[in-house]
């Protein structure tokens, strides 16, 4: 077993490496907090918000955050929490502002 | 390059991975606790259920199954049995669990979860595990090692880095996180502007500080206090739940024991075999002592105290310690010793602070001329 020795070691160390440096990396370029950044307490917001566009056009607010098995600030998906919305409304769609920088909607199935 | 490479392509001995590999199971075994609590939330059917990948609800199905192969990756990566698929599986449990849902990610699961990769990729069974004891200790690769010691390093570096932005620097990130009611609270009338500034900046340069000073040596053991410091403080004024903080605290601090400049038998303990009281505290010594740093000699040997300068004297007085530093003395010994155990190398430099010292001192000198040497003195060896 000399495979940890070899150019195929050195391969996956500098692999490694440059995964555990890069993607941390790229994270601080984008709005915070970011998954894959280490980017633990770095900002407060404010809890996310849901409203149901009832037939008419008309924003009605939902009661969201006692819906997230875990409300966690880096949530990268709007449109996947909108359409998560839908199980707890009969609205046909439903706007969600995660951060200010993230909001998302979707069309109740 | 080269150089760097002949370096981390040798072998080291395992036993300080065997320490970080038992500390990762603690903590995944806390973990468990942790995630069984948002595994049921999140199938319960009254919470969002927010796939990452659309179409795979069905992942959600088998998330208990995820977490209980976590579990029993867990027990067995901590004891060191099948320690390799143990990681494996600990891993592929960790990685079926992001991928169930969004709410699941969390970055105390993911640097855990890169701990154990990375302990797993270095054969962190090598040593103080049931695989050793089975297939015999042996040496594992540095390169591996130094991976896990970097990736520690990574998460400090961008935890510190990603602070700098005006949410936390304004102080109203940690305002919001510090405790509002206990004896731990900070008051509402402390929560300026300048005092919460003050404690980001302080924040920020300590994480940078562990990150740094880990690789110094001359920094090395106010690192390992700094960090120490750093977690407990977490621990300590923030109000969010505290056991996911434990956990973060516990995994954050397995890695540090690959930093500790501690080669086997590099330091000589010179003792006084006569006393009884001694005796007691060299075994605890032997038994807490994983990383076979320290070995032993008795004040009788009249060579061994030759070669290192120490009269018969002095020897019957007080306990020695040998290292490259050179000789300390009594409560410095003690203290020097405690700085190579894994339980205590990580508090053991504030038994030098002054304050500490002048009583350890103290301590020390009344305990020694007080111990009871029942066992018979053994004669110089001829």
């Amino acid at each position: 077993m000399t495979w940890h020795k070899g150019p195929l070691a050195g391969g996956i160390a500098a692999l490694i490496l440059v995964a555990m440096i890069g993607i941390p990396f790229t994270r601080l370029f984008a709005e915070r907090p970011q998954r894959f950044g280490w980017q633990m307490y770095t900002v407060a917001h404010e809890a996310p918000k849901a409203w149901a566009i009832a037939p008419g056009g008309k924003l009605v607010p939902l009661d969201m955050v006692e819906r997230f098995a875990i409300l966690r600030g880096d949530l990268p998906d709007a449109d996947a929490v909108a359409l998560a919305m839908c199980a707890f409304t009969d609205a046909p769609d439903v706007l969600v502002e995660l951060r200010p920088d993230v909001s998302g909607g979707a069309r109740c199935p | 390059m080269t150089w760097l490479w002949d370096r981390l392509a040798k072998r080291i001995d395992a036993r300080p991975l065997g320490v970080t590999r038992i500390a990762l199971g603690i903590a995944a075994l806390l973990m468990t606790i942790e995630l069984a609590d948002s595994v049921g939330h999140v199938t319960d059917g009254a919470h969002l259920q927010i796939p990452v990948i659309p179409g795979t609800d069905w992942m959600r199905g088998f998330v208990a199954t995820a977490l209980a192969a976590w579990l029993v990756g867990a027990i067995l990566f901590t004891i060191g049995l099948w320690t390799r698929p143990a990681g494996m599986l600990l891993v592929a449990a960790s990685a079926f669990l992001f991928l169930a849902d969004q709410q699941l990610y969390s970055n105390h699961l993911l640097m855990l979860t890169a701990f154990i990769g990375l302990t797993t990729l270095a054969d962190g069974g090598a040593a103080l595990s049931v695989d050793a004891r089975r297939r015999g200790a042996h040496t594992v690769p540095a390169w591996p090692v130094w991976l896990v010691m970097a990736q520690l390093t990574t998460v400090y570096v961008f935890s510190a880095i990603s602070k700098l932005n005006p949410s936390f620097l304004s102080g109203s990130v940690l305002a919001s996180y510090f405790r509002s009611d206990g004896i731990l609270a900070l008051p509402d009338s402390w929560r300026s502007f300048q005092l919460m500034f003050v404690i980001s900046v302080a924040v920020i340069c300590l994480e940078l500080f562990v990150a740094i000073g880990l690789w110094l040596p001359h920094w090395r053991r106010n690192a390992f206090v700094g960090g120490l410091a750093l977690h407990a403080g977490i621990l300590a004024t923030y109000e969010a739940p505290h056991f996911p903080l434990l956990v973060f605290g516990v995994a954050s601090l397995a890695p540090y024991v690959l930093f500790l400049n501690a080669a086997p038998a590099s330091k000589l303990v010179i003792w006084d075999r006569s006393c009884d009281f001694c005796q007691m505290w060299i075994r605890w010594g032997q038994r807490l002592d994983w990383l076979g740093v320290l070995r032993y000699a008795g004040n009788e040997e009249e060579d061994v105290l030759a070669a290192h300068a120490i009269t018969r004297e002095a020897a019957d007085e007080a306990l020695h310690l040998v290292d490259g530093d050179g000789t300390h003395v009594g409560y410095d010994a003690v203290r020097r010793a405690a700085e190579v155990l894994p339980l205590t190398f990580l508090w053991a430099p504030l038994l030098g602070l002054p304050p500490v010292r002048w009583v350890g001192h103290r301590v020390y000198r009344r305990v020694a001329r007080n111990r009871k040497c029942t066992i018979p003195r053994p004669e110089p060896a001829t």
